[in-house]
């Protein structure tokens, strides 16, 4: 099963360090919610693991790999970063086609994916005239493309209706019941908590505690607790996985 | 590489630029003929028939070059501009490889634009003139036809310009603003006139002297090439190893 190991992981730009020193293990085949206040360094750690943002020192592995030396990357991880990232003027088939060919996969997985979302009647619509519902699902079958075994998604529920909320909370499950490795960021912490097997928290850059989660400690307090501005600096500690 | 090469085509078809793009150049290249034919022989132009007026009529599709600096610039720029450098760079995260299909792609389909726009010029050309007694291409010398396989190798170097400069200034505005200001105004105007030395060395003159351009400086046309070549290797390499080190 694939995962993602990160070693003193650690982003600076000029004065301000984004990661600071960061290192995990994901559990592989689980669901790891990755957690953290605006600006804690989420979004640029997920990018330092995709090879998209070069660590200032440490390093990001998937299988023990740099992503920028993967061979089919697609085939290994599947990502979903931003909604805004499709040419407007592009229909949904197309975009899937132009990332199915580039990564060498299959362009009967297109057909198959968007039908997965739930996007096949809207196929060769062009993207531009997407809601951002519908944007989400096109990321994530671009995510799903290459039937990858560790999904890394930002914010997947961004967007989505209380309908869309409950597919995408079954569809993440079944992916784990398939033996998929999950990293997923969210700030709605109330549904994140009905999917997620692990939680990785971090604050300011640093790793504040990653550990299995807790069906009797509820997540938002958790989450508060640990990330507060005046809690003492004793209270951020990393606590080891229970797996 | 060939699917990344498909893929690059897929994303050149898929949208509505490169056809627009081709279609102005060639709208451009129709119009600068019908000017070259009418105003034969006005105002100190080369007449009707003689071989000054043949080079004009074949060089006209080398005035496109600007619109395929832009295509190629376009062709880096757009995808920082929508995001699609995210999942592009996902997929194939080796970026020199993307950098690189790029290149061929868009010399590609300016060669074959090119060669399009020689057709039509002359399709246009023949029996417009052949309707005022003259017959262009009976006078063809080996001058005439370096001039026009200079004009089918100027366009995909412009290309090729384009995509190295794209991928340095992925701004989508500074990267087509910049060379327009460079080759219009800052070269001809600036440069050229204050360092008469170096002039054969700066792109616009050695676009003119790859195509035999009246106003050309003398030199043969080879060196103007070399030069085009020259810049496009610098650019190319110049935008990989931009490419290389940027944070997405």
């Amino acid at each position: 099963m694939t995962t993602i190991t990160a070693e003193g992981l650690t982003k600076r730009y000029g004065h301000v360090t984004a990661v600071d020193d960061l290192s995990f293990t994901l559990t592989p085949g689980a669901i790891t919610g990755f957690l953290g206040p605006n600006g804690a360094g989420k979004s640029t750690t997920m990018q330092m693991v995709l090879g998209l943002a070069s660590p200032t020192r440490g390093a990001a592995m998937i299988d023990g790999v740099p992503y920028a030396r993967l061979q089919q990357p697609l085939r290994l991880v599947g990502a979903m970063l931003e909604t805004a990232t499709f040419h407007p003027g592009r229909s949904a088939r197309d975009h899937l086609r132009v990332l199915a060919t580039t990564g060498g996969v299959s362009r009967r997985r297109v057909d198959e994916v968007l039908e997965q979302v739930d996007l096949a009647d809207h196929a060769d619509r062009r993207v531009g005239g997407f809601s951002l519902g519908m944007r989400q699902r096109l990321a994530l079958a671009a995510a799903l493309l290459g039937d990858p075994g560790l999904l890394v998604l930002d914010e997947p529920m961004n967007g989505l209706d209380p309908e869309g909320i409950r597919w995408l909370r079954e569809l993440l499950r079944t992916f784990a019941d398939e033996g998929r490795t999950l990293l997923i960021s969210s700030h709605v912490l109330s549904e994140l908590e009905t999917v997620v097997d692990d939680v990785l928290i971090i604050h300011r850059g640093r790793l504040v505690t990653h550990r299995a989660a807790d069906p009797d400690v509820d997540l938002e307090t958790l989450f508060l607790d640990l990330t507060r501005t005046d809690a003492p600096k004793e209270d951020r500690h990393v606590i080891p996985s229970h797996r | 590489m060939s699917s990344l090469l498909t893929a690059e085509l897929l994303k050149q078809r898929t949208t509505r630029l490169v056809p627009v793009t081709l279609a102005a150049a060639l709208g451009m290249a129709l119009f600068v003929l019908s000017e070259v034919i009418t105003n034969a022989g006005v105002r100190g132009a080369p007449s009707l028939g003689t071989t000054a007026h043949t080079r004009q009529i074949l060089g006209v599709p080398v005035l496109a070059t600007l619109p395929f600096l832009v295509l190629g610039v376009t062709s880096v720029t757009a995808e920082h501009r929508h995001r699609t450098i995210i999942p592009t760079v996902l997929a194939e995260p080796r970026r020199h490889r993307i950098v690189g299909a790029k290149v061929v792609v868009c010399a590609a389909v300016a060669l074959v634009w090119a060669l399009i726009a020689v057709l039509m010029v002359q399709a246009v050309a023949t029996p417009w003139l052949a309707g005022q007694g003259v017959d262009h291409l009976a006078n063809m010398t080996p001058t005439l036809w370096t001039a026009l396989g200079a004009t089918l190798l100027v366009l995909p170097l412009y290309a090729v310009m384009g995509v190295g400069l794209g991928a340095v200034l992925p701004s989508p505005v500074v990267g087509a603003v910049a060379p327009l200001v460079w080759l219009l105004i800052l070269e001809p105007n600036v440069v050229a006139p204050r360092f008469p030395a170096i002039e054969r060395f700066l792109p616009g003159v050695a676009t003119s002297i790859a195509g035999n351009a009246p106003h050309a400086p003398a030199a043969d046309w080879w060196s103007g090439l070399l030069v085009l070549v020259g810049w496009a290797a610098v650019l190319v390499t110049a935008g990989l190893w931009r490419t290389r080190g940027r944070d997405l």
